[in-house]
């Protein structure tokens, strides 16, 4: 019956009826034919009533299950073969030959047109990248993959099931896995290795790069701290890796703001990291960008890892503060104790505790020294970042040559404090002194005003940073209206020019402000600060909180902190991984902090220790804010110098610093790995070796184990001519011989 | 034309000089003479707050005289329960017998008074070694400060080199060679003296001596004024004679 057209046959039931329906008759039959079997055990010539009630049984099953013989015409199915090429960045890498990875694979691919059509008649090939499916025309693009996850590609391809069975899967590759198997050893209890077995398909891993090879001198970390003190040593701890080379001498050079601060020769050893430690010391206080780098040498694979830029706060180490007082007081006491409390400040006090007409005793029972004004307001003076006058009459020391030194150390950038008293301001003399000249108030007769006086701010204290002692304008202003009021106050009326009340009491401009050139000065008419301090609470508000807070305001305006700063440039982030959007905002305050609309602000972008790359000129809006987008920057440390001025008035300026760094993890490992590629074939099953290495023929399948039947035809068995003459021979014959043996 | 002497140039440069000179050494004239420190004394219910009343008032006149504090020359009485306690940071607590428990407001006030950075200075009149007063003292200093440990104060401590160089506490009466004290954050928060100091400086108006100080003599006197100068001084300064042992070396470091 099996002729050429049909190449395989079988037995199948064509019973309509449901097999649970068939089995219970056939059971039924069986059962009933065993219980003859049974009756007619001790019958006489019982062998043929056996047989021809086993025969009748066995018809009787036939006709339920209605047996027949289906022939088919069969055909076996061509499986899939997964072709996975890596086209992350890292196979964009190029030899010392000038090959990139990639160039190898399309190579390869190419000349192996014969290999992969005999592969193809056994299987479907379908091609693959990390991501996804691609066409041949992608393969012949550019690698831009950003990450390399071997794992999770070959788990998309296994899930991809595309209706056929998948015979194995061919993974093309540098090995260089930047995610699951990055640091991977596939150890035997290890998730990935779990991962690769339950994939149940033989992984073929071929190498497309280590043939190639790869040398890679690189910056892989620079640590620092974000903050360090000027003067102060810093560490700057750099790791280096060498790839590929051999053993060499590498200088390794420090700069700070473009400048080589210093240099190391450094030897690294082949295919392992060194650790080199620079100790520097910042000079200045702002934004100092360390950059690290290396030479490059001929036939490295990646020149962006030879530099490395870390930008570092560079701030105080501590606000050196000269206290100067007249007479011990309980505001001198308190002030005194807030400085030596405060770890940001280094404080040297003076006080005079007896003038040239008390009597005290005899000198050499006294713990008294003298007042060294000479030492003071000459040499050491530089070395101060704030003076405090506290109701210090200068007179009696003989101090007026020395006052000038302290009006030009403020225009170079000292603060100083003038703090109230009966020998403060005009009662301390200091009308038409250096001193005069760079107070913010001016000096008439001495006068005083009694109290109880009440603070208040002024327009521009509401906005002041030195007067800014709670989380809210609101609440500020609430503030000062319920601390505790002064006794007294030095009676100044008169602001001198260009200086800003911030807070008053009374007829008196209690505290007032002013810019000097690089310096500032700040005038508090009063001695009673203190009573803040020793103020119990007030209805909810804590005088004491608001002592310190105001004091310490004052050190840090007084200190220019860039915080306070009345220009501000302010990069959207440090570090900028993505050259192609790098925003900039600024801001302009003016000496009272109050928002600058249409302030002319030109803008100087530079890379740093290279040259000016552009300049721009904005106008700030009504919040006195402006913003700046640079495109497509390069690799680098760059800063933002701002000028602002309003008409003919200069504002002043301001910079920030970032760096535009464009990172790529596929350049942090990229490294071939052709261990790893041993590892999956291992775990897998699969085939592993270079790509160069005619490995097509070579590559572990599954055997294709699914046909596709095309035709079939069914013969049946027992629904013809034939079982019904049986089924009529057998009845006759039954009840012949029943007849013949006297059983009927 | 007979000539003045403005027509002479010598004498003119003279003249200038000379007035140039005499403005130049005279001061301008102070506002207003306000005091730097008003002396506060405690006043409690029972027992003698003021035992010593011309004490104190002979200590500002002192303080004047020898330091360049300027001293109010009225005593202030403060009344712990009150606020009125924090506008004087430094204290005076008397007495000579015992007195009943401070109310709580005013223990409460003296415990923030004293952490905030307030000094009280305890001088037993009586000069009796663990007199009623001193017991008192004790018993209320332990409520403001259960945790609180009086101690004896070491002569190394600034205290006795605040403005005299001072290795004697002076008094009335011999009780005790040393101080007590009882520290708040490294600062001395209550400085305990037994040796009734006020009554070994207390003058009459006709500036006769109230109390004889026995076997001390003038040198008693004399190291209780001593003394109670360094206190204030401390009050006002701090360890600030401390810092000035350092200025040298932190002068030359700097260089």
């Amino acid at each position: 019956v099996i002729s050429k057209t049909y190449t395989d046959w079988t037995f199948v039931s064509l019973s309509p009826l449901p097999i649970a329906w068939i089995l219970c008759a056939a059971a039924f039959v069986t059962i009933a034919t065993a219980w003859l079997i049974w009756s007619y055990w001790g019958a006489q010539n019982k062998r043929w009533l056996l047989l021809f009630r086993v025969l009748t049984a066995l018809l009787v099953l036939g006709f339920i299950t209605e047996p027949a013989l289906q022939i088919r015409a069969v055909q076996k199915v061509p499986d899939r073969l997964a072709i996975i090429v890596d086209r992350s960045q890292s196979m964009q890498l190029s030899s010392s030959r000038g090959q990139t990875r990639i160039e190898n694979v399309r190579n390869v691919i190419n000349k192996s047109t014969a290999e992969l059509a005999e592969l193809s008649q056994t299987h479907i090939l379908e091609w693959y990248d990390l991501e996804g499916p691609i066409t041949a025309a992608t393969l012949s693009t550019p690698p831009i993959g950003e990450r390399t996850d071997l794992l999770q590609a070959l788990e998309k391809v296994r899930h991809n099931t595309g209706g056929r069975p998948l015979a194995g899967i061919v993974l093309i590759t540098d090995g260089a896995d930047n995610i699951a198997l990055r640091a991977e050893t596939l150890t035997p209890d290890s998730e990935a290795l779990q991962r690769l077995q339950a994939l149940d398909v033989p992984v073929n891993t071929l190498d497309a790069a280590s043939a190639l090879g790869f040398h890679d001198i690189a910056i892989l970390e620079v640590v620092t701290d974000e903050f360090a003190f000027v003067h102060n040593t810093i560490g700057i701890d750099v790791t280096l890796y060498n790839e590929g080379f051999r053993d060499l001498s590498v200088p390794v050079t420090l700069k700070r703001n473009g400048g080589i601060v210093a240099t190391q020769e450094v030897q690294l050893e082949e295919n392992k990291q060194r650790h080199v430690i620079f100790q520097t010391k910042p000079d200045e206080i702002g934004e100092a960008v360390y950059t690290i780098s290396v030479p490059t040498f001929s036939g490295e694979a990646i020149l962006s890892n030879n530099e490395s830029s870390v930008v570092v706060q560079v701030i105080r180490d501590k606000i050196r503060v000269l206290q100067v007082c007249g007479k011990p007081s309980f505001d001198e006491r308190f002030l005194r104790q807030f400085l030596k409390e405060n770890p940001n400040v280094d404080l040297i006090s003076f006080f005079i505790l007896r003038t040239p007409t008390d009597e005290p005793g005899p000198e050499r029972e006294l713990s008294l020294i003298p007042f060294p004004v000479d030492e003071l307001f000459t040499t050491q003076l530089t070395s101060f970042d704030v003076v405090i006058f506290q109701n210090f009459d200068f007179r009696p020391y003989k101090m007026a040559h020395y006052l000038p030194n302290i009006r030009n150390a403020v225009k170079k950038g000292l603060g100083f404090v003038m703090l109230g008293g009966v020998h403060s301001f005009a009662s301390g003399g200091y009308a038409g002194t250096a001193i005069d000249d760079i107070l913010p108030v001016r000096l008439h007769a001495p006068q005083i005003q009694h109290g109880p006086l009440i603070p208040t701010l002024t327009e521009a204290g509401a906005n002041h940073p030195i007067t800014d002692l709670s989380a809210t304008s609101a609440r500020n202003q609430l503030l000062w209206k319920q601390l505790p009021p002064l006794d007294w106050a030095n009676k100044v009326t008169a602001l001198s020019e260009g200086a800003t009340a911030l807070v008053n009491a009374g007829d008196t401009i209690l505290v007032a402000a002013k810019d000097i050139e690089e310096g500032r000065s700040l005038s508090i008419a009063t001695d009673g600060l203190w009573r803040w301090r020793f103020s119990p609470e007030l209805g909810g508000t804590n005088p004491e909180r608001a002592y310190y807070r105001f004091w310490t305001n004052a050190l840090r305006w007084l200190v220019r902190d860039p915080e306070h700063a009345r220009v501000r440039v302010t990069p959207l982030r440090r570090h900028f991984a993505n050259s192609a959007r790098v925003d900039v905002d600024f801001t302009v305050l003016s000496q009272d902090y109050q928002p600058v609309a249409n302030a002319a602000l030109s803008a100087t972008l530079e890379q740093i220790g290279t040259t000016t790359l552009n300049v721009e000129d904005l106008i700030t809006d009504e919040k006195g804010q402006a913003h700046l987008h640079y495109p497509e920057l390069d690799k680098g440390a760059y800063k933002v110098t701002a000028k602002a001025s309003l008409g003919d008035t200069e504002i002043g300026h301001g910079s920030g610093t970032f760096i535009v760094a464009p990172h790529s993890i596929e350049y942090d490992h990229a490294a071939p790995r052709v261990s790893l590629l041993k590892a999956i074939a291992k775990a897998t099953h699969g085939y592993t070796g270079d790509l160069s290495d005619n490995a097509w023929d070579k590559l572990e399948l599954k055997n294709p184990n699914v046909v596709e039947i095309n035709k079939r035809q069914n013969i049946e068995l027992w629904d013809n001519f034939w079982a019904l003459c049986v089924a009529v021979v057998l009845f006759g014959a039954d009840w012949a011989y029943r007849r013949r043996r006297g059983y009927l | 034309v007979s000539k003045t002497v403005f027509d002479l140039p010598h004498k003119s440069v003279l003249l200038f000089l000379t007035t140039l000179h005499l403005f130049t050494l005279t001061p301008v004239a102070h506002a207003e003479e306000l005091p730097d420190v008003r002396l506060a004394l405690l006043r409690y219910p029972g027992g003698n707050f003021n035992p010593r009343p011309n004490g104190l008032l002979r200590l500002t006149w002192e303080l004047r005289r020898r330091t360049s504090i300027d001293s109010a020359l009225d005593i202030a009485q403060v009344d712990p329960s009150l606020d009125d306690l924090y506008s004087y940071p430094f204290v005076i607590w008397q007495g000579d017998k015992e007195f009943p428990a401070l109310p709580p407001t005013a223990v409460t006030h003296l415990r923030q008074h004293l952490n905030k950075g307030g000094t009280l200075w305890v001088d037993v009149s009586d000069g009796v070694v663990n007199g009623s007063f001193y017991g008192s003292v004790v018993r209320e200093l332990k409520r403001i400060f259960p945790d609180g440990e009086l101690q004896h104060l070491d002569t190394s401590h600034v205290l006795y080199k605040a403005f005299y160089l001072i290795d004697r506490h002076g008094g009335r009466v011999l009780s005790r060679s040393y101080l007590e004290a009882m520290f708040v954050d490294n600062r001395l928060a209550v400085v305990i003296s037994f040796n009734d100091v006020l009554g070994a400086m207390s003058r009459d108006a006709f500036g006769e001596w109230d109390h004889p100080t026995g076997d001390g003599g003038m040198a008693a006197r004399e190291s209780s004024y001593r003394l109670a100068i360094n206190l204030v001084m401390y009050a006002l300064c701090l360890d600030y004679k401390e810092d000035q042992v350092h200025i040298p070396f932190i002068l030359q470091r700097r260089r």
